[in-house]
């Protein structure tokens, strides 16, 4: 066998099978794997590196307690995503010092020219000004690729909800991310 | 669509180009790790007040020491502490009910082992001084690191091997004395 076809090989389903069996160590392979996803979906809801870190631990200690309940019909890391969802909304319900308006915050003034490629760190700033439940959106379905139909279940919201609150995200990412004098 | 919507429209596209993946700042397996390991059993507090049924096991302890001192001088003698904190006797650390059955056997263990032929009585008296010296070990170091979860397990196990012993002894030597009776009538 070639290292490419090693490479191929999914050790996922094992690695889940074992941890559900109680093995630490392959649980620890799959956070190795998938934390870095989880930790961009956290950060990109939370916008704050400390509760991301702590959403992510969230997400991965209940993984773990509920990996019996996990039959395989969705991949791995959607449903690690689902936890992470249910985690950030958990915390930013009963954390009082989370903005928990739905009013966007004031969006930096842009020197931004569209007919040059958007930089990444001026788009992830301008996603995490919008407001919570379009950002929430946009991140799920722009970034993460999940339908509407997933990220409504996701989100705990109807899917035309969730089609409203994406556009409404794409028209204040366009608004913000015009040049002034423009939008 | 018209040159500006497609242009007003870019950044909305560029979304899907962003990565998907962040590197957290800190490792946080340890932490994880430390959530999701198996629960240590929880002792029963060190300053649990004292039940009756612990005088009772002191008083078939201090017999059972005094018996088996006799039995193997001049063989090495269990070096159990003189004087142990209370704190590390089996009352912390057993049910109380388990407390009085230890009890009751070590009462018993003097009239059980004389029933017992000689090389057997041997074999028992050297488990029970094997285990005396390990409880005795066990809580010196618990003297000194008395909130050591392992060393407190380690106690308890040391504790139930010495009950898996007392009883064995206790049915084997009424399990003989029946075969005595039956074979006299």
């Amino acid at each position: 066998m070639t290292a490419a076809a090693y490479e191929q090989v999914d050790w996922e389903p094992a690695l889940v099978q074992r941890a559900r069996g109680g093995d630490a160590r392959a649980f620890e392979r799959l956070y190795r794997s998938h934390v870095g996803r989880v930790y961009g979906l956290c950060l990109r809801l939370t916008r704050n590196p400390a509760n991301a870190e702590d959403c992510v631990q969230e997400t991965f200690i209940s993984a773990w307690r509920a990996l019996a309940r996990f039959q395989g019909q969705s991949a791995f890391g959607t449903w690690l995503h689902r936890i992470a969802v249910n985690a950030v909304l958990a915390r930013r319900r009963k954390d009082r010092d989370w903005i928990l308006t739905d009013e966007p915050a004031p969006a930096e003034p842009g020197e931004f020219v569209l007919e040059t490629p958007v930089e990444a760190a001026e788009l992830e700033a301008a996603i995490g000004a919008l407001p919570d439940g379009a950002r929430d959106v946009l991140v799920l379905c722009g970034i993460y690729g999940y339908s509407h139909a997933e990220t409504g279940e996701m989100l705990g919201i109807a899917e035309g909800t969730c089609k409203a609150q994406l556009h409404r995200a794409r028209r204040l990412l366009r608004t913000r991310l015009a040049p002034e004098g423009s939008a | 669509m018209s040159e500006d919507s497609r242009m007003s429209d870019r950044p909305v596209r560029t979304l899907s180009e962003l990565p998907r993946e962040l590197t957290p700042p800190h490792d946080l397996w340890s932490r994880i790790e430390r959530e999701i390991a198996p629960p240590v059993r929880r002792l029963r507090p060190l300053h649990s007040p004292w039940p009756v049924a612990f005088a009772a096991a002191i008083a078939g302890a201090f017999v059972l020491g005094v018996w088996i001192d006799r039995e193997l001088r001049p063989a090495q003698n269990p070096a159990l502490p003189s004087v142990l904190d209370p704190r590390l006797q089996p009352t912390a650390f057993l049910d109380a009910r388990d407390v009085r059955a230890r009890a009751r056997l070590l009462e018993a263990l003097p009239a059980a082992l004389a029933k017992l032929p000689p090389d057997s009585r041997a074999k028992v008296l050297a488990s029970i001084a094997t285990i005396n010296r390990s409880l005795g070990d066990i809580q010196a170091a618990l003297g000194r690191d008395p909130d050591n979860a392992l060393l407190q397990q380690l106690l308890v196990d040391t504790f139930t091997d010495e009950m898996r012993v007392l009883s064995t002894v206790q049915d084997t030597s009424m399990s003989m004395q029946d075969t005595q009776i039956r074979s006299e009538s």
